[in-house]
């Protein structure tokens, strides 16, 4: 008699999230799907431009295609982090153990889909999934992305390009301080972090 | 969409009582975290600090500068978001065009968010609640604007009232989203805008047919003589006659003073009798179905309208557990007021009976033509009717359920329930008949016609018998 009861809680229970779900994708706005598919997009250009040829080209593609989706499907979750932190694994794999050369244009590209990864989900995981956009919103928002990957672009060029016009002890010194510049900051940004 | 403001614009808070004091740093905690007051960090915020801190962190154990570039634009992107970040709320305030409407009528209502810190905001959420019978556009959804700072962001919506009812418009929430998705505010809230949607009214006429006209003035032929206009006869002069009543013909040719009688024009009290112990069929609002109490409460302000019109003086009495009643009174104002009573009306399902006492036929003045609208759905109901008519009230019940009404089961016992259900529903309506009480069932203009002349010949027949 139990054993019943539990199947039809059970099944009713199925019977509600279906419909829950139904009436979410009914719902479903066009702005929200919109900024997701960009997280896709992001997130599967970066695992592509990030792991080397060897990989990319092999069934092992699937793994980076489903590390992609997952930060478009739950974009308020800790998968994010994950697919970033899969991407720069990958990044130092195909720079260390398969030995391909460490272009700059291929380091600018990776670290603006990686931010851009990182900013479409925090604009996807404060959208509703049924809001109505202004159109405005989302260009300003891609502006704002672009302004970043530019000013890291220069970084990229003072880091990679710059030291090989310096002497090795300027260098040193520029080093380590750009390299306190970025622990002060990320130091601060903890501080922030704490909530009240 | 967003009006840019010259100056800076001096914004109400849109929550009683100003904005609350901003939380004090909790102690331990860095001053800096207690800046950012009303605003919270988001999970983005904390990915980006683990980001840059793991990546600087591996970039030292392994000596490569590629991860401090790939750090880069986290860091920076934090760093100017957090750096320009806005401290104020967004405040917000709901606007309508007109609060007092009716049925079908167009609503124009106006949603507006400011931003009154010197730094945008990227984005602002808005979120607001409706009644189900406002249908206006984007209402149901939450809508995202960007507003730049010092200005104010409009939306307007347009839509329809589909029912009457007091409905409500809010309370609307915005939140917004400042540093690139790092930072989200609290909530501003604006608090509910109700609206008065008045019932359409039906399209009611009656014969002038009265069974008793109780009143010294208005606008029925009584049946006592008196000033009016209706001839009643010619009869001898007598003391206290006008002269201008005398007829000279008659005078002239009977040689003695006689004068033309008339029967003096008085006013009624109707009694409107609001069933409300049942609600049954669905409403689809004003172009869709009627469910009983859409019928009670049109039929109701249609009724009342004609015979407000028509001088005479209209009460309405709720039959439910709270007993709402609206004491008789006549004229445009009444009118209103009853417009008003009808929106609070509700079905009050209870399994008691409501007091006797407070729906007994001393209640009703022994003139007044009582018209109860019901669905006949309840033999409480019903009883309440026959007291009114044993009393000797003049009772017309009118029947408010809707034709061709869809009952939860349709097939296998469900519809031999259904018609055991309906004869019995039919033999309650032949007792009331038994009783006296003239049942119709509500159809506009013309509804009450047959059933008014009835009444009234049997209130003229009374009144024979009893001389």
């Amino acid at each position: 008699m139990s054993g019943r009861g539990e199947r039809q809680d059970g099944r009713t229970a199925l019977s509600s999230w279906t419909d829950n779900l139904t009436d979410r994708v009914r719902r479903t706005a066009p702005g929200p799907v919109l900024v997701r598919a960009g997280v896709l997009v992001a997130g599967l250009l970066a695992q592509l431009v990030a792991w080397p040829a060897e990989v990319v080209l092999n069934r092992t593609v699937l793994v980076l295609i489903v590390l992609a989706v997952l930060p478009a499907l739950a974009p308020r979750s800790r998968l994010v982090s994950l697919a970033i932190f899969a991407a720069v694994a990958g990044w130092l794999a195909s720079t260390t153990a398969y030995q391909e050369p460490l272009t700059y244009w291929r380091l600018v590209l990776l670290a603006g889909l990686l931010y851009l990864l990182h900013t479409l989900t925090a604009l996807a995981a404060v959208l509703p999934y049924d809001a109505v956009i202004s159109p405005g919103v989302l260009v300003r928002w891609l502006r704002r992305c672009g302004a970043v990957v530019l000013l890291t672009a220069v970084v990229a060029m003072f880091t990679l390009l710059l030291p090989g016009y310096l002497p090795a002890a300027r260098y040193l010194v520029a080093s380590l301080v750009g390299l306190g510049l970025m622990l002060a900051l990320a130091a601060y940004l903890a501080t922030l972090v704490r909530r009240r | 969409m967003t009006q840019p403001v010259a100056e800076p614009v001096p914004l109400r808070p849109a929550v009683p009582g100003g904005q609350p004091p901003a939380q004090p740093a909790e102690p331990g905690e860095t001053g800096l975290a207690g800046t950012l007051g009303r605003w919270s960090p988001t999970r983005a915020l904390g990915r980006a600090v683990l980001v840059v801190g793991v990546l600087l962190f591996v970039a030292v154990l392994l000596r490569r500068t590629d991860l401090v570039v790939l750090a880069a634009p986290f860091a920076l992107g934090a760093a100017i978001g957090v750096w320009r970040r806005p401290e104020e709320v967004p405040v917000v305030r709901v606007e309508v065009a007109s609060e007092v409407l009716s049925e079908g009528r167009p609503v124009h209502a106006r949603l507006s968010v400011g931003n009154a810190d010197p730094i945008g905001y990227d984005l602002v959420v808005l979120r607001t609640v409706t009644s189900p019978w406002l249908r206006l556009r984007h209402s149901d959804r939450p809508y995202v604007t960007a507003v730049a700072s010092q200005t104010i962001a409009d939306i307007d919506l347009e839509g329809d009232a589909l029912r009457w009812g007091r409905l409500t418009l809010g309370p609307t929430h915005a939140w917004a989203v400042a540093a690139d998705g790092l930072l989200v505010s609290d909530a501003g809230v604006a608090g509910p805008r109700r609206l008065k949607v008045f019932p359409l009214t039906e399209t009611f006429d009656a014969v002038e047919a009265m069974p008793k006209a109780a009143g010294l003035v208005g606008g029925h032929r009584s049946r006592r003589p008196g000033e009016g206009g209706e001839l009643a006869g010619v009869r001898m002069f007598a003391p206290g006659d006008r002269l201008r009543r005398i007829d000279w013909r008659v005078s002239l040719r009977t040689q003695e003073l006689h004068v033309a009688a008339t029967l003096s024009d008085r006013d009624a009290e109707v009694v409107l009798m609001l069933d409300v112990l049942h609600e049954a069929g669905r409403s689809g609002g004003i172009h869709g179905a009627r469910s009983v109490l859409d019928t009670t409460v049109r039929a109701a302000a249609g009724i009342a309208e004609h015979y407000l019109h028509a001088g005479d003086r209209v009460a309405l009495l709720e039959y439910g557990f709270r007993a709402r009643r609206l004491r008789a009174a006549g004229g445009r104002r009444q009118y209103l007021t009853v417009l008003e009573w009808l929106l609070d009306v509700s079905a009050q399902h209870g399994a008691y009976e409501p007091s006797p006492a407070a729906f007994g036929p001393h209640t009703v003045s022994a003139n007044a033509l009582v018209v109860v609208l019901t669905p006949l759905l309840d033999t409480r109901a019903a009883a309440m009717v026959a007291r009114f008519a044993r009393a000797g009230r003049f009772v017309v019940a009118v029947d408010t359920l809707p034709p061709g009404i869809a009952l939860p089961v349709q097939e296998g016992w469900g519809t031999l329930a259904a018609r055991l259900w309906k004869l019995d529903r039919d033999n309650t309506i032949g007792q009331l008949r038994e009783h006296g009480v003239p049942v119709v069932a509500w159809a506009g203009a013309g509804s009450l016609d047959e059933v008014l002349r009835g009444v009234t010949r049997m209130a003229g027949g009374a009144r024979t018998g009893v001389r």
